[in-house]
């Protein structure tokens, strides 16, 4: 109909690639608590682009998503000898992630920052049609996309944003959002609902 | 299957579906619900538009330099004394502890407590009568008594003689055929 839909057995190994990918983050913070620094530059790499790209979603400027980004794998390193598998790694690392941005946006730094969207579009542009050279229609096209889709997602109430966020770019499941905002699951399914009414009727007139 | 909208778990059962991590089995039955309900059709199009959308929005590269600025930190925290690290785990955890909530109802909880056993201290309630008097120590029934009787000698007890007094004195008042109160 709209799209292939995954045969079980294809999602039941995504479930145990998943399972392991868990198992395995966890494992690398236990080796980093034993003072294993090669299992922190390993977490690092797993969980760099993933964190500053969220960071860059919420609080939309580049310097500043890099710079919150740091504070958080700081304070993971900072937490190795007092960390305990008790949640997933992920819903530890983007609860760290939320806290930070929602700070930094209800401190209301976000004014005082002012970021040229020029570069990032070309960049992005890049990868849409990265096998062939974009014409100035195409690329003016995607700016304007671009640019409407950032002014929604900003437009969004911040626990609104940071459910949305996590969900479509992150993919993580209710529970892991729920354990990130600190609310419970149908709080989270109350926030998507509400977020995605809103970009549906701020983004029609792109479609 | 019910329509979308009418179905309890329907918010959820839309986003899973147009995210593509709905139970394959439920994909299907949504499939052909939606080819015969035109009010359903339009839900998921309009989800799915969102969604393609948002796809627009690529992630960033991260810069090159990200991990050295984060080593170079590293190396500047580790390079402190030791009670400053201490302070820094101490103050600055990784994030909110989930029992902050918790922790603060708890603590209403116990100044709602207090606040109760504060005033429900003897000598403010009803003269006469003690809370918890089988259970209260000597010395605690002692003072209680003391303050009791300082009750009595107050000024705010009635005398039941005065109080007949003022009432015959009424009657004298009271014009001769009426009553004091009013009635013949």
């Amino acid at each position: 109909m709209f799209r292939p839909q995954p045969s079980p057995g294809a999602s039941v190994q995504k479930d145990m690639e998943a399972v392991a990918a868990l198992e395995r983050d966890a494992q690398l913070m236990l080796r980093v608590r034993q003072g294993d620094e090669t299992s922190f530059a390993l977490l690092l790499e797993r969980h760099r682009s993933p964190v500053v790209n969220f960071l860059h979603r919420m609080v939309q400027n580049r310097a500043v998503s890099e710079e919150l980004a740091q504070e958080v794998f700081l304070r993971v390193y900072r937490s190795r000898e007092t960390y305990e598998p008790t949640a997933k790694f992920t819903t530890w690392l983007f609860r760290i992630a939320t806290h930070l941005a929602l700070n930094w946006i209800r401190d209301g730094k976000k004014e005082k920052t002012n970021e040229s969207l020029s570069e990032e579009v070309m960049e992005g542009m890049e990868r849409q049609v990265a096998d062939r050279q974009p014409s100035v229609e195409q690329t003016m096209i995607y700016a304007v996309k671009v640019r409407e889709i950032r002014k929604a997602i900003e437009a969004l109430p911040e626990k609104q944003r940071a459910a949305v966020l996590m969900h479509k770019y992150q993919g993580l499941d209710y529970s892991q959002i729920s354990g990130a905002l600190g609310c419970t699951e149908s709080a989270v399914k109350s926030l998507l609902f509400r977020a995605y009414e809103t970009l549906r009727s701020r983004l029609a007139h792109l479609a | 299957m019910d329509c979308i909208k009418n179905n309890k778990r329907g918010v959820e059962i839309l986003t899973d579906y147009c995210a593509g991590i709905l139970d394959p089995a439920v994909a299907v039955e949504i499939d052909s619900h939606i080819a015969q309900c035109a009010e359903c059709l339009k839900m998921v199009e309009a989800q799915r538009m969102v969604w393609e959308m948002l796809d627009v929005w690529t992630p960033l590269e991260v810069s090159r330099n990200f991990d050295a600025r984060l080593y170079s930190r590293i190396a500047d925290e580790q390079a402190q004394p030791a009670w400053r690290q201490w302070l820094h785990r101490v103050f600055v955890p990784a994030a909110p502890h989930p029992l902050w909530k918790p922790a603060f109802s708890l603590a209403a909880v116990g100044a709602v407590v207090a606040m109760a056993l504060v005033v429900g201290i003897p000598g403010v309630g009803v003269p006469g009568k003690m809370p918890f008097a089988h259970t209260a120590p000597s010395a605690y029934k002692n003072a209680y008594k003391n303050t009791t009787v300082q009750a009595k000698a107050g000024p705010e007890e009635i005398d039941l003689d005065q109080v007949q007094q003022a009432l015959d004195d009424m009657e004298l008042l009271t014009p001769v055929g009426q009553s004091p109160s009013g009635r013949l």
